[in-house]
C-alpha cells in the first residue's frame, strides 16, 4: 500500500516537471536572457547561464525612454474598464436572450455572434477613421469602448451558456412576487452568475490586453496611449533588436496576467461548464 | 424605488466610462484653445527614437531642432512623436494616418523608396517655392524627394552600400586595395583563409525584408543587368539578373557566407564583422559610425569601405538611401510646420546632422566646413561611393515592387524555387509597376 | 387578475428589449458599422486611399482578382494545412495536459492548473517574440540544446529553411494552443460523471481501455467544441507568423490573415485587401455558423 503511494508520489512530481518545463520553460528563458548585460546574450558561444547576472535591464525598462510601467498601467486600465463593460453588457444581453420575453432572440444572438467572426484587419482603418471623428485617438478611451464591443460575442456565449444550468424555478419564483425583470437579473440571478462571470471577465480580460493591432494603431504612437504590447515591441536601438531588453519588458508585464490567472483559475474552469459545453 | 436606484447605478457607471474616455479628449481641446490665444502653435515631429541619438559629435539631432526653432520662432514648440523604428512599420503609421485625415503630426520622415508612392496618392505637401533654404541644396540630393516636379521633403540624411572589407587581413595576406572585381574577392577569400581557416569571407543580409531588394539591386548591376530594358518593361528575369541571384545562392552553397544570412537584417548581418570574425561585409554607411569606436567595436582602424565589386561586363554601384522630412497635408499648422521645416533645411541643422549622424549632406559646401570634416574622418571614404550611387528599382507602388521582391528573391535563396522561376514570377508579378 | 398579468407580459417585452440594445449598439458601431464599411471598399478599385466616394466601381472585379491569383491559393493551402496540423497537435496536448491535472496526485494539483494556464495568459505578440528569441540561429536556447546533447551539428536554421519554418511557426502557436484546449477539456472532463468511471472499473476494464469507451464518448461534446474554437482560431492565424517568420522564407509560411494585412498595409490597395478579408470571413463564418445553428438547438430559449 505504502509503496504504490510512493510510487503514485514519484510519478506525479515527475509528470508536473515535466509539464511545468515544456509549459513555463520559454518563459524562464526569457528571465534568464532577462539578466544578462545587454549585448552579451548574442555572445558566441552562447552562454546559457550568464556569467555576470545584472538587473540592469529591468532599470532601462522602466527608466525614461521606456517606461514600461506606464504601459502595464495602461494596459490595466484598459483591460479592466473594458472587462467590466464587456460583462455587463454580455450580462444583461444574455439574460435578455435566455430568460425574457422579447422577441427576435434567435436573430439577436446569430448577430452578437457573427460579429465575432469578423476578421481583425477589416474593422481597422474604418474604426480608426470612426475614433478620429469621435477625438477619442490617441487617449484610452480608444481602445477601451472598442475592446469592451470585441469581447460582447464570446461572453455572451458563455453567459447564456450558463443559464441554461440556472433553475427556471428561481425566475419564475420571483416573477410571481412580482419582481421586474430588473431586479431579477441584479438581484436574484447575478449572484449565481459568479463563476461564469469570473471566467468570461477572466477571457475578456486578457483578450484585451494582448490586443496588439488595434492598440498600436489606435495609439498614434503617443507614450500615454500606449498599452503593454505595442511598448514591448518597441524595444530596440540603433545596433539590434535588444533581446535582453524586450525579456525584461516581457517578464515586468507578464507579472500581472500570471497573478490574474492564479487567483481565478478555478472559476475559470468552473465556469466554462454547464451549457456551452455540454 | 429599488429599480431607479439600479438604473441610476447603471447610468453613473456608464457615464465614469464615458466620462473617463473623453477626458483625453477635453485635455487636447483645452490646450488648443489656450494656444490660439496666446498664438502659440505645436508642430510634431515624427520620427523613430534614433532621432534622439547621436553618434557623432553633434548634438541630438532633435534638442538641436527644438532649440533652433526657440531662438527663431519663439511661438512655435516643436515636439516630438516615436515612431516604430523599423521602416516597414514607419510607412504603416504614416499611411493610417494619412487615411484617416489624421493631423496630429505635422511632419514626418519620409524614405527615399516611398517618395513616388507618397507623391502619387498626395501624402506631402508640394514645398517648391515653400523653403528659402531649398536653394541652397544640391540639386541631384533634392531630385532624391521630388515627383513628377513636386519636392516632397527635404533631405537631412543619406547613405549608401558597399563593401567593408578588413584591411588588416587584406594586407597581410598581400593584397593592397579593395576587390574591383568578383575573381579578385574570391582569390582574396582563399587567400586569407589560408591563414586563417576560421574567418567567415562573406556576411550580407539575406533575410526577407527591403535590405535585401538593395543587396540584388546591387548584384543586379554587377552583373551587367539593369532594372529595365529598353522598352522601359522590368528586366529582372534577364540572364545576368539570373546569373547575379545564382551568384548570391552560391556563396551559400559554397561556405562563403553562413547560412544564416537568410535570416539576417542589416543588423544582425554586420554583426560577425563588428566582431572581427569576418573578412567582408556587405552594409550600407551606418556602420561607420561606430566602427572606431573601441568599446563596440573589434576592428577599430582595421577596415575600409568601397563600392562592391563587379564583373567586368557590369558595374560597381552603390545604392542609395535616405530620409528627407515632408509635411502632413492634413496637418493642422501648416504655416508653423513651413517655418520648422525651413529651421530644418537650414545651414545650421543639416551640419548638425552632418556631426550627429554622418557625412552625406546635401546643402551645398557643407563637406568643405572644418568641424564636418574634423568630425567625419571618414567621410572622404564615403563620399567616395557617391559617383557609383543609384537608386532602387522605379516603381509607381515600389511598396509592392519590393515585398513581390523580397518574396521571390529569398524563396530562391532558400531553395524553394530556382533562380530564373523567382526572376520570371517577379517579372510576372510586376508587370504594370512600372 | 388576467388582465394585469397580460400588462405584465407587455411590459417585460416592452422594457426587457432594453436589455439588449446597449450590447447590439456597441457591436454595431465597432463591428458591424466598419465591417460594411470594409465590404463596401471591395466593390470599388481603392489604391492608397479609402474614399470610396470618388473612387471607381468595379463590381466583383477584385473578387475576381483575389481568387484568380496565385498567393491567394498558396495562403490558403499553407492556412488549410496550418490548420489542420496545429488544431490535431493543440487537442491530442491539451487532453494529455487536462488528463494529468485530473489523475495528478493532489498535492501538485492547483499548481499544475495555474501553470497549464499561464501560456494562454501570454498575449500572442509576445509569445510570438518569446519564441522568435528561442528559436534563433544563433543564439537561441533550443538550437543550444540541441548541440549541446549532440542532436545537430551546428544551431538549425528554424526560421529560414522552409520545412523548419513551417514546424517552428505549429509549434510556437501550439505552446499557447494546447493550454486553451486543456481548459476546455479541463472544464468536460470534470463533468464526466465519477460513477461512470467507477461502474467500468468494476467491470475490470483497464485504464487504457476505460478512457476510449467512457471518458472521450461523455466528453465527445466538449472536444467537439473546443476543436471547433480551435479552429477558428488557426484559420485566423497572424500574430506568430508576422512574429516568427513574416510569412517567409519565401512565401513559405503566408497565411490567409497575413497576406491580407500585407496587401492592405503594405501595398495599401483597400479595394483588394477588402475583398481579401471578406473572403476569409465567410469562410470562417460558414464554418462556424453550422456551431452556432446546432448550439441554438440545444439551447431553448425561453418561449
Amino acid at each position: 500500500m505504502k509503496k504504490t503511494r510512493w510510487i503514485y508520489i514519484l510519478l506525479s512530481a515527475g509528470l508536473f516537471l515535466l509539464i511545468a518545463l515544456f509549459e513555463l520553460g520559454p518563459l524562464m528563458w526569457m528571465g534568464i536572457t532577462s539578466i544578462k548585460p545587454a549585448g552579451t546574450e548574442f555572445r558566441i558561444p552562447m552562454e546559457i547561464l550568464p556569467v555576470e547576472p545584472t538587473l540592469d535591464n529591468y532599470a532601462v525598462v522602466s527608466g525614461e525612454d521606456f517606461r514600461i510601467q506606464d504601459a502595464i498601467l495602461n494596459s490595466l486600465i484598459v483591460s479592466g474598464s473594458a472587462m467590466l463593460g464587456t460583462l455587463l453588457l454580455s450580462g444583461l444581453a444574455a439574460f435578455a436572450m435566455a430568460r425574457t420575453r422579447v422577441r427576435h432572440k434567435r436573430r439577436s444572438f446569430f448577430a452578437i455572434q457573427a460579429a465575432g467572426l469578423v476578421p481583425p484587419i477589416i474593422i481597422i482603418a474604418p474604426t480608426f477613421v470612426l475614433l478620429r471623428s469621435l477625438g477619442l485617438l490617441g487617449t484610452l478611451g480608444a481602445l477601451i469602448i472598442p475592446h469592451m464591443s470585441y469581447g460582447i460575442p464570446l461572453a455572451t456565449l458563455l453567459i447564456a451558456g450558463y443559464f441554461a444550468g440556472i433553475p427556471l424555478a428561481i425566475d419564475e419564483a420571483a416573477r410571481i412576487d412580482g419582481a421586474s425583470s430588473i431586479r431579477i437579473f441584479f438581484q436574484i440571478l447575478l449572484p449565481v452568475l459568479k463563476p461564469v462571470l469570473f471566467s468570461a471577465g477572466v477571457l475578456s480580460f486578457l483578450g484585451s490586453w494582448g490586443d496588439f493591432m488595434h492598440a498600436f494603431t489606435v495609439s498614434l504612437g503617443l507614450p500615454e496611449a500606449r498599452t503593454v504590447p505595442v511598448a514591448i515591441l518597441s524595444f530596440s536601438s540603433a545596433f539590434q533588436l535588444q533581446w535582453a531588453w524586450i525579456a525584461a519588458g516581457v517578464m515586468l508585464s507578464v507579472l500581472p496576467v500570471v497573478v490574474l490567472v492564479a487567483v481565478f483559475q478555478r472559476y475559470l474552469i468552473g465556469g466554462l461548464t454547464s451549457g456551452a459545453l455540454s | 424605488m429599488k429599480n431607479n436606484k439600479v438604473m441610476i447605478t447603471l447610468l453613473y457607471f456608464v457615464s465614469v466610462l464615458v466620462l473617463f474616455s473623453f477626458s483625453g479628449c477635453s485635455q487636447s481641446e483645452s490646450a488648443a484653445a489656450d494656444s490660439d490665444s496666446n498664438q502659440d502653435e505645436t508642430v510634431t515631429i515624427g520620427y523613430n527614437r534614433f532621432l534622439t541619438q547621436a553618434f557623432g559629435p553633434g548634438e541630438v539631432p532633435f534638442d538641436f531642432i527644438q532649440a533652433q526653432v526657440k531662438a527663431t520662432h519663439p511661438n512655435i514648440q516643436v515636439e516630438l512623436n516615436i515612431m516604430p523604428d523599423d521602416t516597414a512599420g514607419m510607412r504603416n503609421a504614416i499611411a493610417v494616418w494619412m487615411n484617416g485625415r489624421d493631423g496630429t503630426v505635422d511632419i514626418y520622415g519620409m524614405d527615399t523608396p516611398w517618395v513616388t508612392e507618397f507623391g502619387s496618392a498626395g501624402w506631402a505637401v508640394p514645398l517648391n517655392g515653400e523653403l528659402p533654404e531649398a536653394e541652397n541644396f544640391v540639386q541631384a540630393g533634392l531630385e532624391t524627394f521630388t515627383y513628377d516636379g513636386r519636392l516632397l521633403a527635404i533631405p537631412f540624411w543619406g547613405s549608401v552600400t558597399g563593401l567593408y572589407y578588413r584591411k588588416d587581413l587584406l594586407s597581410e595576406a598581400g593584397f593592397d586595395e579593395p576587390p574591383a572585381t568578383i575573381e579578385e574577392m574570391r582569390e582574396m577569400i582563399s587567400t586569407v583563409r589560408e591563414q586563417k581557416p576560421g574567418i567567415t569571407p562573406f556576411v550580407w543580409p539575406g533575410g526577407k525584408n527591403e535590405v535585401l531588394v538593395m543587396l540584388f539591386s546591387d548584384f543586379l548591376h554587377a552583373f551587367g543587368g539593369s532594372y529595365l530594358d529598353e522598352k522601359g518593361q522590368y528586366a529582372f528575369n534577364s540572364p545576368e539578373a539570373v546569373e547575379a541571384l545564382e551568384f548570391m545562392r552560391s556563396l551559400l552553397e559554397e561556405g562563403l557566407s553562413p547560412e544564416e544570412v537568410k535570416t539576417w537584417n542589416q543588423q544582425e548581418a554586420y554583426r560577425l564583422f563588428v566582431e572581427g570574425q569576418a573578412l567582408f561585409a556587405w552594409s550600407n554607411n551606418d556602420l561607420v559610425l561606430w566602427l572606431d569606436d573601441q568599446e563596440r567595436s573589434q576592428v577599430a582602424g582595421k577596415w575600409g569601405f568601397a563600392p562592391s565589386p563587379a564583373r567586368p561586363e557590369g558595374r560597381r554601384v552603390s545604392i542609395t538611401g535616405g530620409f528627407g522630412f515632408a509635411v502632413n497635408p492634413y496637418s493642422d499648422v501648416p504655416e508653423a510646420a513651413l517655418k520648422v521645416m525651413n529651421v530644418i533645411a537650414g545651414r545650421e541643422t543639416q551640419k548638425n546632422f552632418a556631426l550627429a549622424w554622418g557625412p552625406i549632406q546635401y546643402y551645398r559646401g557643407l563637406y568643405k566646413d572644418p568641424e564636418v570634416q574634423q568630425a567625419n574622418p571618414k567621410a572622404e571614404r564615403i563620399n567616395a561611393l557617391l559617383p557609383y550611387a543609384i537608386s532602387r528599382p522605379p516603381a509607381v507602388r515600389y511598396s509592392q515592387l519590393s515585398s513581390i521582391l523580397q518574396q521571390e528573391l529569398h524563396s530562391a535563396l532558400t531553395g524553394q524555387q530556382s533562380s530564373l522561376v523567382a526572376l520570371e514570377a517577379v517579372n510576372r508579378r510586376a508587370e504594370g509597376l512600372q | 387578475m388576467r388582465q394585469s398579468r397580460l400588462r405584465q407580459g407587455k411590459t417585460y417585452r416592452n422594457r426587457d428589449w432594453g436589455f439588449l440594445i446597449p450590447a447590439l449598439l456597441c457591436l454595431g458601431v465597432f463591428y458591424y458599422y466598419p465591417f460594411i464599411q470594409s465590404a463596401l471598399y471591395s466593390f470599388f478599385r481603392l489604391e492608397y486611399t479609402t474614399d470610396w466616394l470618388h473612387a471607381p466601381f468595379v463590381g466583383v472585379q477584385n473578387y475576381v482578382a483575389v481568387l484568380g491569383s496565385y498567393e491567394f491559393w498558396h495562403s490558403l493551402r499553407f492556412t488549410a494545412l496550418f490548420t489542420l496540423g496545429a488544431v490535431a497537435l493543440d487537442l491530442s496536448l491539451g487532453m494529455l495536459l487536462a488528463l494529468s491535472a485530473y489523475w495528478i496526485h493532489p498535492f501538485f494539483k492547483t499548481l499544475l492548473r495555474i501553470i497549464i494556464i499561464i501560456p494562454w495568459a501570454i498575449p500572442r505578440v509576445i509569445q510570438a517574440s518569446i519564441w522568435r528569441w528561442m528559436f534563433n540561429s544563433d543564439v537561441g536556447i533550443v538550437g543550444t540544446l540541441l548541440v549541446r546533447l549532440g542532436l545537430a551539428e551546428s544551431p538549425p536554421l528554424f526560421l529560414g529553411e522552409p520545412a523548419l519554418a513551417l514546424m517552428s511557426v505549429v509549434m510556437a502557436y501550439v505552446w499557447k494552443g494546447a493550454s486553451i484546449s486543456a481548459v476546455f477539456l479541463m472544464a468536460g472532463l470534470a463533468s464526466v460523471p465519477r460513477e461512470l468511471q467507477e461502474a467500468s472499473r468494476i467491470d475490470g476494464a483497464g485504464g487504457l481501455r476505460r478512457f476510449f469507451s467512457v471518458t472521450v464518448p461523455v466528453m465527445a461534446p466538449t472536444i467537439v467544441i473546443a476543436g471547433l474554437f480551435r479552429t477558428r482560431d488557426a484559420l485566423r492565424v497572424f500574430d506568430v507568423i508576422i512574429g516568427l517568420t513574416g510569412g517567409g522564407p519565401g512565401m513559405a509560411t503566408e497565411s490567409l490573415s497575413t497576406y491580407a494585412y500585407r496587401i492592405y498595409f503594405d501595398f495599401n490597395n483597400y479595394g483588394i485587401g477588402s475583398a481579401y478579408a471578406v473572403i476569409i470571413f465567410i469562410g470562417v463564418a460558414v464554418l462556424s455558423g453550422l456551431y452556432i445553428k446546432r448550439f441554438l438547438e440545444r439551447f431553448e430559449f425561453v418561449k
